[in-house]
């Protein structure tokens, strides 16, 4: 198998959190690793899936990747699309804004990713203002076609957030995502939010934009059946840990490490015959006493 | 009681539900039909604004206005006040109070919402007690004790006096379930309980759904959109779209061989189903 | 009128001559101004009208609509002129109180940490000071000499300096809310800098609530300024404002003698309460753009 340079290089990821003892004065009495060593690669084109319960680290893992928090210690090599690599973790401010345009986040959020006051056409435009990409007329068009890209109407473009329903909204948060054509997309969970039906549509338009836009996706999420089919490595993590990665098929197939193993039999299967596990807490409980 | 052992618990009859001003054809609710046995499970799955939730509120009264319900009837058989018809009880009658938490319990989708801010856990859940038994505060905090306990709640005593933004979700949905289920309700209606929590948290939150539904005996409607819960959880399912109940049956009937094209088209919506489709 | 003293009591009565009739009417001719102050003119909006009275004194008499004070000054006249300061006091007010509550606040808000603590603990002591009689020693350290227009300045800035807390305080919070928000993360990953998420993303979510804050504050200047005025201490003579015409009202005797001197606190009251009415009514129309 040829080696093919990672887009993305995470080595040692930590974050600490500190926490704060009760009293008048504001000591701190100990510290959450939200993120405890973490490593791994992303591959060009490429779509990792990082599944975890809620607190096991994944979204903040994400956001420190993204910069959207700076992380306590470890390296983010992000290489650019000329070849440069850049440790994301390390940068200053004004460095880190032109990495931006080769980077961006899909939210879990429908309703509070989008700001109600800006125009679809403002939302959308935005990444292209900010980074003086575009203006005017020429603005507008890449907007127009972008919403179309994603599914929507451009003759919308002039309708507030609220107007649209939680699919829609996600698409629009998409088309912002892409407008500056990055190379990574860091989707925060971002189909739990919806519905089974529109979830599929989403997903779907998610897997279509990656073959035309050549994108590598790093997709965070909690359900595993979502993350099955739509990724093609799968890490698990727990406790600020990442505790199996593989290939999903072999994530799912022959399970190595216990927790994924509890994971995966909590899901509910849509087979009546074929019962969930409703143990969970009780696994999970002799798994931590077991250390 | 003046009704057949038999006979179920609840009977919904051609039920309409409508908001005036919606520009939408027909009302949210148009023409439902079902039936629950006691101690049965029925789910009632279907997209965003297929009327899940509405049919679901309009069984306890709790259509925010200007919904209303036009048309159907609601019968409720309880062992404890006989016969009801819930849709045409008069709003501020004391029966309907003694129904709503008593005797027809409802627990929500997001347990932030559900759980006053400013109380504690325990006394919202003496509350619950004492709305509906006449028994001495310290009766009710004992029981409200031996009911965290129940839900899984450790360290009952401890919590009991903690604030709902001290607790984790998961713990939260625990609590609003004690709440719910404190005065040994007759009817369990779960709206979404799940969807706000991840993978682990919903095991166990389902499991404890099925063991204090065998405990207590109650029914339980479980409004979802989710098949896999669905088939969990439910002995009966009935699908809902756009308002309407378009296939109800066993829920092995349903799931294995679907007949109509909605149900057809949320089995095909599924994850694990579309591995094929997906390159 | 006619006036006559009793020569015992020394009490002077008023009595009325119904021979005499001075005509009123609308747009009579009378003494040349400028119509915004440009266009020069002769017409007054009502008075009294040329006919001269039979008998009596040639001179065209006069017309107090609300009475006179003193100095035989037309009450109504002084009223409408008196308004022109009293009014735009409040409203110059706000106008500090909005840049200064929405910088420190915002500053207080978005950056957080040691700097909002700070912040915070300077609001509380302003806070702390009782407000009239601080007031009164700025009142009291403006020189008396000061040309009209400076005092009024420094009145006005007096005033809001101890009124942008108020504001400050619901900037902050709300600032502390929305910087939580998708869409301020978002914005902030596309690059954008914290001027633009301030003024772009942040602030618009509580502009009607500032313009509410801001509207209640007027009614508080206004008094403010009366207050100031009334005891002496902030706009003096020759400048005309409702505090500096309350003035005249200080001793109990010329109240009780010539009450129509007190109707400043009319005009007073109803602007106080317009204002109010006004506030109440932006707030209760100000849907924020609710997100579901």
């Amino acid at each position: 198998m040829t080696a093919v340079d990672p887009v993305l290089s995470v080595r040692r990821l930590c974050k600490r959190f500190p926490v704060y003892g009760g009293g008048f004065r504001r000591k701190i009495v100990g510290e959450i690793k939200a993120v405890d060593d973490v490593s791994f690669d992303l591959v060009p084109g490429e779509a990792l899936g990082l599944v975890g319960e809620s607190g096991s680290g994944k979204t903040t893992t994400a956001r420190c990747i993204l910069r959207a928090m700076a992380p306590t210690s470890g390296e983010v090599r992000f290489r650019l699309p000329d070849g440069r690599a850049v440790d994301l973790a390390r940068l200053a401010e004004r460095e880190l804004k032109v990495v931006r345009q080769h980077a961006q986040m899909v939210f879990q959020d429908p309703y509070s990713s989008l700001n109600p006051r800006m125009t679809v056409r403002e939302i959308v435009g935005e990444p292209l203002v900010i980074h003086g990409l575009a203006t005017g007329a020429a603005l507008d068009d890449r907007v127009a076609e972008m919403l179309r890209r994603v599914g929507l109407q451009p003759e919308h473009r002039e309708r507030y957030p609220h107007a649209f329903s939680g699919g829609q909204r996600q698409r629009i948060g998409i088309a912002r995502a892409l407008i500056m054509r990055p190379s990574l997309i860091v989707c925060d969970e971002a189909t739990s939010a919806l519905d089974m039906a529109v979830q599929a549509q989403v997903l779907d338009l998610l897997k279509e934009l990656q073959r035309e836009f050549q994108l590598t996706y790093l997709f965070v999420a909690h359900n595993l059946d979502v993350v099955r089919n739509f990724c093609d490595r799968v890490a698990v993590m727990r406790k600020g840990r990442i505790v199996e990665l593989a290939s999903a098929k072999e994530i799912f197939a022959a399970p190595q490490h216990p927790y994924t193993k509890i994971l995966l039999s909590a899901v509910p299967s849509p087979d009546p015959d074929i019962p969930m596990n409703f143990n969970v807490g009780e696994e999970l409980a002799k798994l931590d006493a077991a250390g | 009681m003046n009704f057949p052992p038999d006979a179920p618990l609840l009977e919904v009859k051609n039920l309409r539900v409508s908001f005036p001003g919606d520009a939408g054809a027909g009302g949210a609710v148009q023409n439902v039909s079902f039936s629950l046995a006691r101690g049965r499970t029925l789910a009632l799955v279907g997209e965003s604004g297929s009327g899940k939730t509405v049919t679901a509120h309009a069984l306890l009264r709790l259509v925010p206005a200007p919904g209303v319900i036009e048309a159907g009837r609601i019968i409720f058989r309880s062992r404890r006040v006989g016969e009801i018809d819930l849709a045409h009880l008069d709003e501020k009658s004391g029966l309907l109070f003694k129904v709503r938490g008593g005797l027809m319990s409802l627990i929500f989708q997001e347990p932030m919402t559900a759980l006053s801010p400013v109380h504690s856990i325990g006394s919202q859940i003496d509350e619950a007690i004492l709305l509906h038994h006449d028994v001495s505060p310290a009766a009710a905090r004992r029981q409200t004790l031996e009911m965290l306990n129940r839900v899984g709640i450790a360290e009952a005593a401890r919590r009991y006096t903690q604030f709902p933004h001290e607790l984790s979700g998961g713990l939260r949905q625990r609590a609003v379930i004690a709440m719910a289920l404190v005065c040994r309700p007759e009817l369990l209606i779960a709206d979404e309980p799940t969807t706000a929590l991840d993978m682990t948290l919903q095991a166990q939150i389902l499991g404890l759904i099925k063991t204090l539904q065998r405990e207590i005996g109650c029914a339980v409607l479980l409004i979802t959109h989710d098949l896999g819960v669905v088939a969990q959880m439910a002995d009966d399912v009935a699908v809902m779209h756009r308002g309407e109940i378009v296939e109800r049956g066993n829920v092995r009937d349903v799931l294995k061989r679907p007949q109509h094209a909605q149900t057809r088209a949320l089995l095909a919506a599924l994850p694990s189903r579309r591995g094929a489709l997906v390159g | 009128m006619r006036s006559h003293v009793d020569p015992l009591t020394f009490k002077r009565t008023y009595l009325e001559d119904p021979a005499r009739v001075t005509s009123l009417g609308f747009f009579v001719k009378g003494a040349s101004y400028r119509l915004v102050g440009l266009i020069p003119w002769d017409r007054h909006f009502f008075g009294v009208k040329d006919n001269a009275p039979p008998g009596g004194d040639a001179t065209v008499p006069t017309f107090f609509f609300l009475g006179a004070d003193k100095y035989g000054q037309d009450l109504f006249s002084r009223l409408v002129y008196g308004s022109r300061i009293s009014l735009s006091v409040g409203l110059v007010a706000i106008v500090v109180t909005f840049f200064l509550g929405v910088t420190i606040g915002g500053i207080s808000g978005y950056v957080g940490g040691g700097v909002d603590t700070f912040i915070q603990r300077m609001i509380e002591i302003v806070n702390a000071f009782p407000q009239i009689p601080l007031w009164l020693a700025f009142g009291a350290v403006l020189p008396a000499d000061w040309p009209p227009l400076s005092t009024y300045f420094a009145i006005t800035l007096v005033l809001s300096l101890l009124g942008w807390t108020g504001l400050a305080r619901v900037v902050r919070g709300k600032i502390l809310v929305l910087r939580e928000e998708d869409y301020a993360t978002a914005a902030r990953l596309l690059g954008a800098s914290h001027g633009r998420i301030i003024f772009r993303h942040l602030l618009p979510g509580f502009t009607s609530h500032i313009i509410v804050v801001l509207t209640m504050s007027v009614p508080a200047m206004v008094l403010g300024e009366t207050s100031l005025s009334f005891l002496g201490l902030g706009l003096r003579p020759p400048i005309v404002s409702w505090g500096v015409m309350l003035k005249d009202c200080e001793s109990i005797q010329t109240v009780a003698n010539y009450p129509w001197l007190m109707m400043p606190v009319v005009l007073i009251v109803l602007t106080v309460l317009c204002f109010n009415f006004l506030g109440d009514g932006l707030r209760d129309a100000s849907d924020p753009h609710t997100t579901r």
